[in-house]
């Protein structure tokens, strides 16, 4: 499996509605401050981030949540796949552990649940269970480029 | 630019100055060719541009750190004041532009590159740089009453905050132009500004002179 197949998967995800995508801005910051501590209370959270790359972490949980508000309000594929392959590969460049995607991509979930309706979990769910499912991929095409 | 000019060898001295924070020896490189006659133009697209997204590949790769990106920032800036004693005309005291970057966005290199060449037009050119709050930004223009309005996003998160800042912009200067412009807009930003009246993207520094040529 190769982009192609990530690019043809991430095709079939079903657009976020305006409420839902909206929803998820307004809870934003709540939802960053849930991973942040998720983190901070994990006893191998130096293992899976390397050492000195705590605020670099924090960093991109923040830009995560942007960068998926954004993608929310006008969903392409190709820059879903090409930014979180990006994202991959220079944070692994950067000492962070392949598990720190499955860690990171978990405490996301489980801060969608606490923060937003059941309408909108379920809408933007799917989007991470892609990532989620498709780590080994991610992991695997960002380490041979 | 001349063909017979080794773009790839200019990138690769011009980089290799940055990477060793010789300020000196960028300069050599830039100066070298603007007293060859090649246009700042080309030098911003051709050597300028293509050395600094070479540095930020470098950071992703963690080959250097941003410390060493933010010099490679700085000298660049520097040089490319230096390159403005090249092009400057008389302000036509006419033309006011306004530019900036969005909210959030820190890569300013690319929209002064823009802001020198309106400059060098005779705009009278009103550069705000990095990271603008919308409210100073309005609150700026209303001073200034801007016929045009520039604006950069580098990375594809910030094309949020550019839908917002275009709109207030909008219901604040009905009459104003909105040039907007950067990175942001290589992976299909062009379609979330959808069909909005004077809103026109560009995408390089041709087109910026094209603009210009046909706003004369």
């Amino acid at each position: 499996m190769d982009k192609t197949y990530l690019l043809q998967t991430a095709a079939d995800l079903f657009p976020v509605s305006p409420s839902a995508a909206d929803e998820y801005k307004q809870q934003m910051d709540k939802m960053i401050h849930h991973v942040n501590e998720a983190f901070a209370l994990r006893p191998d959270t130096k293992t899976l981030i390397g050492p000195s790359n705590e605020q670099m972490m924090k960093d991109n949980h923040q830009n995560h949540a942007r960068f998926m508000y954004s993608l929310f309000i006008h969903y392409d594929p190709e820059v879903f796949v090409s930014t979180v392959l990006w994202v991959f590969k220079s944070y692994c460049h950067h000492g962070f552990s392949s598990l720190y995607w499955a860690a990171q991509l978990n405490a996301w979930v489980d801060a969608l649940k606490m923060e937003l309706s059941d309408a909108a979990y379920r809408e933007i769910l799917p989007y991470y269970f892609w990532m989620q499912v498709n780590i080994p991929i991610f992991t695997s095409l960002s380490s041979g480029e | 630019m001349d063909a017979n000019i080794d773009r790839q060898l200019l990138v690769k001295n011009y980089l290799e100055a940055l990477l060793k924070s010789d300020k000196q020896g960028a300069q050599e490189v830039i100066l070298s060719l603007l007293n060859h006659g090649e246009s700042v133009t080309d030098i911003y697209e051709h050597i300028i541009k293509p050395a600094l997204y070479r540095v930020g590949e470098l950071w992703e790769s963690n080959i250097i750190t941003v410390a060493q990106e933010h010099i490679a920032t700085a000298i660049t800036e520097a040089v490319m004041n230096q390159m403005l004693a090249f092009m400057i005309t008389e302000s036509t005291g006419n033309k006011t532009i306004l530019l900036g970057c969005v909210e959030n966005e820190y890569h300013q290199v690319g929209i002064k590159m823009v802001a020198d060449l309106f400059e060098a037009q005779g705009w009278d050119t009103h550069f705000l740089g990095s990271n603008t709050p919308l409210n100073d930004l309005i609150q700026y223009a209303k001073k200034i009453d801007p016929a045009v309005f520039a604006l950069s996003a580098s990375i594809y998160f910030n094309l949020p905050v550019l839908l917002s800042m275009i709109e207030k912009i909008q219901n604040n200067f009905s009459d104003a132009l909105i040039l907007v412009g950067g990175q942001a807009f290589r992976h299909g930003g062009k379609n979330l500004l959808g069909t909005r009246e004077k809103v026109l993207i560009l995408h390089d520094l041709y087109e910026v002179n094209q603009f210009l040529t046909q706003s004369t």
